[in-house]
């Protein structure tokens, strides 16, 4: 018994739960008094229960051992289009078709295909790695687009936009774990000049790349009227402040106004008069930073933080390169949601439809996110070099 | 070699061991060199070998070496790399990307410090000096058009005039009410008194319905009156008042019995509109959209909002279109009650009904019930008052055409002629002279004339009684009833034993031909409230009174155990052949002769024919697309005998067409052949006998188009007065349609042009 304690990450499970008391206490905070008819009645308390059984899956996904998913994957990956599919027989709920309505609560199979994206994927390339004679080249790959495609585009249909690019960020994260280093090293570049031109673009040549978007992107129809919206509204932050931009500008509002201390639980202006649009789902880190200030949100940028680096250490210490692709599947998932959520509420990225994990309300995700790390723990559980990493790191 | 081998390597030997060695003087004599020297010779020989082997392996593997070289130049690179390191590790890999998520978490910490910490002060004094006021904002609901497009429900836009207050103070209210009083006719003391009773609410509701005039005050005078807005409320109209009013039905709010449903079920707004009746009942949930909010935002100096910011956004119900001819509806009712007012039986008639259905799709053309309904009374503020006793005693709040079931009389005919011959009753060459009048068992039924020389389809056609009486006693297995004689159960059994066996099946098999028609079921029109019509068996036990017959109980128990235990009498499957002991609503009358009309597929009547996207649009045309469109639902295939079915058929066309028919008066001269029945079923209303007036129909009689059921209580012989509106019905029909018809009688699609002053419209206010 002991020795089962001694090999699950209960650093990791406390973060976790910790993320998920404050979930509770911020959804209380955006929710309480409101007369909104889209927020559902005793949110918080629902948030609650929820936990409470993402957090029993958690051991269930601990208890099984996780290589027996790798020869499932196919039928995780079949149920996962099926669920996938059939939302577009379900009524539209706020003009997208994500959820199948259940007896008590609304299923988002997205968040599930998440998942199911990283296991298969990760399988698909331990067996790479374990072939006799492995082939890295880059169309040997193709077969891994394909799968990452095929749930991409049914998300993206639905419209949910957001959950299609997480989908594609666990994707790249996994792929250049996958491939040749130099192909890896040249990612990693690319990747840091992208953040860079990111973050520049918008500071120097706002006018420019407001042109770029006003003059091609919305001219050929490349996106979603709404969509260019929202890249004009991170390119100007006085866009429309009453329309499109309205949301942002609210969020930011609330999280400067939060200060250093947070002008208190239950206190905040824009949070307690209902400022900040649909508060309790996306936009529920404005709550944290109005009400908790740079502290309060500096804990939970630091909590997420910790969460990553003890996936990270599980990676690096799994011998199974099937475990070792879950964990850094798992990894992209959190670091792109955690970012742009709360990146996109302070003008550092155009706003998705993206929940914050742990902590935004929606029963699927935290779910989801609890298998997530449930799947992690387990993988390091059942690493062999676990004990001896102690002394060697 | 050996020998040469050995000689050399022996003389080498010999200089090696010049020194010598003590042997044996015989060894050395025969040999000059020892076993022992030979033995070194050999051993050094393996090691020169085994040295040039070496050199020569060094030398392989450097050529093999070469080729692999050569080899991994040519892209097999990869091969060489993984069989030095058979396992990669990941180890950097995964650092590297901690160190990116590390780098961009951090980036959010800077920028949150940025924000809180060197702007939060900025911040928290924008958002202290402003307010966020929520307000609920409903949708526009969709709006209903005929099947020609016509506009027959829509939201009327009302301007109210509202204060949005936030930290009002009170000097600054009474200038606004002073400022106002005059305009709006009152006090400023009641304007405040307005105001104080509503202090509660964020948006204060000063003036209802304000006409255009005191908007332009108000938005002339906006800077002189802080927080006073105008605001768009609506009032649904219905721009044809009494045109298929109980189709429409109207709106009205949420009432303590539909709370639980529209408001805790549904998360409707307690403000909220809903359909109350009819098709804004039935389609509530496409037309009435989804409630929206709005921010207002005031800075906290002036109580003047600063933006107003729809999240979400109100979105508007969907538009519908009606299977209902408005036209036709228009032309049916105005026919329907000046024929009725003129009409001798006009103090009989208190309801009617007429239904007009597509034979192939059970689109409902028309719907009518008499008395009408206006549903604007409902819903235009002050105008229920004045119809409340109309409405409360003239039975107009019933739509008698799905909700009303009475004796069909002879219209049943048809279907019981297929039934009989079906089961043998008759068969298609039955032809004999009918008596005027036969004995069932004790009691004495005539016909209303003698008839004289009938078959099958002459019976339907002059509606003789007593070969239907026939029909029935035969399906019962009573033989002998005649002129002279009651009859008696065949095979001489009891009479008990009889009504349990034979009297069970075949008033079963009666009222099931009946049945799977769709009479004396419902036929599932999308209208709330529809009631199913009955069957009734006349019982010895209650002194023949007509007690409900379950025919579900009794087609289950005879299949059972062939039995189904009652106490009736043969009289009662007499009466049933006619039609006197059951009632049907004219809606299912209206699926049964469009069933027989089609050939025997019985289609669900339905009154939506197409879903629109929202839009406020004041007709459907062409350049609309729908985003749905109802299909017709085969509700059951009878896989009904063609001859049957055509012999009953033929019956009715003569009805309408041969002399002898108890119609053809009604469509004498009639461009088009129809094909009908008569039905005059006895009925008492407050104990007084009279008569109700029953027709169906279907025209034209090859390849039929329209079916008609017309029901009027009261109003006299079938061929009296459903007869003629239902020609009325069928007569628009193909005038609307250009058929049959010269040019010079066509009609366009548009409801009449003197509908509004009609009687139809008019005519049910003072009643």
């Amino acid at each position: 018994m002991l020795q089962f304690w001694k090999k699950i990450d209960l650093v990791l499970i406390l973060t976790c739960v910790a993320l998920s008391v404050i979930s509770c206490v911020a959804i209380y905070a955006a929710t309480h008094g409101k007369t909104n008819p889209q927020i559902p009645s005793h949110a918080w308390a629902k948030q609650m229960v929820y936990s409470a059984v993402g957090f029993v899956v958690m051991w269930l996904a601990i208890a099984i051992d996780y290589r027996s998913l790798r020869k499932m994957h196919w039928w995780l990956y079949g149920v996962t289009l099926l669920l996938l599919t059939a939302v577009f027989g379900f009524h539209a709920v706020n003009g997208a078709r994500s959820w199948i309505p259940l007896p008590g609560f609304s299923l988002q199979p997205s968040e599930f295909a998440k998942l199911t994206l990283i296991v298969t994927l990760a399988s698909l390339m331990a067996n790479t790695d374990e072939a006799e004679y492995p082939d890295y080249r880059i169309r040997k790959t193709l077969p891994m687009w394909g799968l990452m495609i095929v749930p991409f585009a049914l998300t993206l249909k639905e419209p949910a936009l957001g959950q299609a690019i997480v989908m594609f960020a666990i994707f790249c994260t996994m792929y250049i774990m996958f491939l040749r280093r130099t192909w890896f090293v040249l990612s990693v570049i690319i990747f840091v000049a992208f953040s860079i031109v990111f973050i520049v673009l918008p500071v120097e040549f706002p006018g420019l790349a407001m042109n770029v978007v006003q003059n091609v992107i919305i001219k050929h129809h490349l996106l979603h009227g709404y969509q260019a919206n929202r890249i004009l509204t991170w390119l100007d932050p006085s866009y429309q402040t009453s329309g499109a931009g309205y949301e942002i500008h609210q969020a930011q509002t609330a999280i400067g106004s939060g200060q250093v201390f947070g002008e208190g639980w239950l206190r905040g202006i824009e949070t307690s008069s209902g400022g900040v649009p649909n508060q309790w789902t996306d936009y529920i880190f404005t709550a944290i930073a109005e009400e908790f200030g740079f502290l309060g949100s500096s804990v939970v940028v630091l909590l997420f933080t910790i969460l990553v680096y003890r996936l990270i250490r599980a990676a690096s210490v799994s011998k199974d390169t099937f475990g070792t692709y879950i964990i850094m599947g798992v990894v992209g998932l959190f670091a792109f949601q955690v970012f742009e959520n709360i990146g996109m509420d302070m003008y550092l990225s155009p706003s998705t439809g993206i929940t914050l994990p742990f902590i935004s309300y929606g029963g699927s995700s935290l779910v989801a996110n609890y298998i997530a790390v449930g799947l992690a723990i387990n993988i390091r559980k059942r690493s062999p070099a676990f004990h001896f990493s102690k002394t060697y790191t | 070699m050996p020998k040469w081998g050995k000689g050399r390597l022996q003389r080498t030997k010999k200089d090696n061991d010049w020194s010598g060695s003590k042997r044996s003087n015989k060894s050395r004599r025969n040999s000059r060199f020892s076993d022992k020297d030979l033995d070194d010779n050999l051993q050094r020989f393996n090691r020169i070998r085994t040295e040039v082997n070496q050199q020569l392996q060094i030398g392989m593997n450097s050529v093999r070496a070469g080729m692999e070289d050569f080899q991994a130049r040519r892209g097999r690179r990869h091969e060489r790399i993984t069989r030095q390191k058979p396992k990669r590790g990941h180890k950097a890999r995964v650092n590297v990307i901690y160190g990116l998520v590390f780098l961009s978490f951090t980036s959010l910490i800077f920028r949150m410090a940025y924000l809180q910490i060197v702007k939060g002060p900025q911040f928290r004094t924008q958002a202290s000096t402003t307010i966020t006021n929520t307000v609920p904002v409903l949708p526009p609901r969709g709006r209903i058009f005929d099947s020609n497009g016509t506009l027959l429900a829509y939201d009327q836009p009302v301007y109210s005039l509202v204060l949005m207050q936030s930290n009002t103070n009170m000097q600054q209210l009474q200038a606004t009410a002073d400022i106002l009083a005059p305009v709006f006719n009152v006090t400023s003391a009641s304007i405040m008194a307005n105001i104080n009773t509503q202090k509660q609410y964020a948006v204060i509701k000063l003036f209802k319905n304000i006409n255009e005039s005191q908007v332009a005050f108000v938005t002339e005078h906006q800077s002189e009156l802080p927080g006073v807005t105008v605001e768009l409320d609506s009032e649904r109209i219905y721009p044809y008042g009494a045109l298929a009013g109980h189709v429409l039905g109207y709106v009205g709010p949420i009432t303590t019995q539909t709370m639980s449903y529209y408001v805790n079920q549904l998360g409707y707004l307690r403000n909220q509109q809903v359909g109350e009746t009819g098709i804004e009942n039935e389609y509530n949930n496409l037309l009435e959209g989804s409630v929206g909010q709005q921010d207002i935002i005031f800075d906290k100096a002036g109580n003047m909002p600063q933006s107003v910011v729809m999240n979400p956004a109100p979105a508007a119900g969907d538009n519908l279109q009606l299977t209902v001819d408005g036209h036709l509806q228009a032309v049916t009712q105005e026919d329907l009650v000046s024929f009725i007012n003129k009409s001798p039986y006009q103090s009989t008639i208190n309801d009617a009904a007429a239904v007009m259905l597509n034979v192939n799709t059970g689109a409902v053309l028309s719907l009518v019930s008499y008395p009408y309904l206006d549903p604007n009374w409902y819903t235009v503020p002050g105008k229920l008052g004045k119809h409340a006793t109309y409405l409360a005693t003239s039975g107009a709040q019933q739509n008698n055409a799905i909700q009303n079931p009475n004796y069909p009389g002879s219209t049943v005919k048809p279907a019981n002629l297929i039934t009989g011959l079906e089961y043998g009753a008759i068969t298609p060459q039955t032809a004999y002279t009918v008596p005027y009048q036969i004995y069932i068992a004790g009691a004495i039924k005539h016909d209303d004339m003698p008839h004289g020389f009938v078959n099958d389809a002459l019976a339907v056609t002059v509606s003789s009684d007593v070969f239907f009486y026939n029909v029935g006693l035969d399906l019962a297995k009573w033989f002998g009833a005649s002129p002279s004689s009651g009859g008696a159960p065949a095979g001489g059994v009891s009479l008990q034993t009889w009504r349990d066996t034979d009297f069970a099946k075949g008033l079963t098999e009666l009222f099931n031909g009946e049945w799977r028609f769709g009479l004396g079921q419902l036929t599932g029109i999308d209208l709330p409230g529809e009631q199913q019509g009955n069957f009734f068996v006349m019982d010895a036990n209650q002194n023949y009174a007509a007690v409900p017959f379950n025919l579900a109980a009794a087609k289950k128990s005879i299949q059972k155990t062939g039995q189904y235990t009652n106490y009736s009498t043969p009289v009662s499957i007499a009466l049933s052949a006619i039609g006197q002991e059951q009632q049907f609503t004219p809606i299912e009358l209206a699926q049964y002769v469009s069933t027989i009309a089609n050939g025997g597929k019985r289609i669900q009547p339905h009154l939506l024919q197409a879903v629109y996207p929202p839009g406020l649009v004041n007709q459907i045309g062409n350049s609309q697309k729908p985003s749905k469109q109802v299909k017709p639902k085969v509700q059951a295939n009878l896989n009904l005998n063609p001859t049957y079915l055509s012999i009953a058929q033929q019956g009715m066309w003569g009805v309408c067409n041969n002399p002898l028919g108890t119609a053809y008066a009604d469509f004498q001269g009639a461009p088009y052949q129809a094909a009908g029945k008569t039905g005059t079923a006895d009925i008492y209303l407050n104990g007084v006998h009279m008569t109700n007036s029953v027709f169906i129909a279907y025209a034209p009689f090859k390849n039929p188009q329209v079916a008609v059921a017309v029901m009027i209580p009261g109003g006299g012989y079938g061929a009296e007065s459903a007869a003629a509106i239902a020609r009325n019905m069928i007569d628009t029909y193909f005038k609307e349609h250009h058929e049959f018809y010269p040019k010079s009688q066509w009609e366009s699609t548009t409801i009449p042009a003197n509908w509004l002053t009609s009687q139809a419209n008019t005519a049910f206010t003072a009643k």
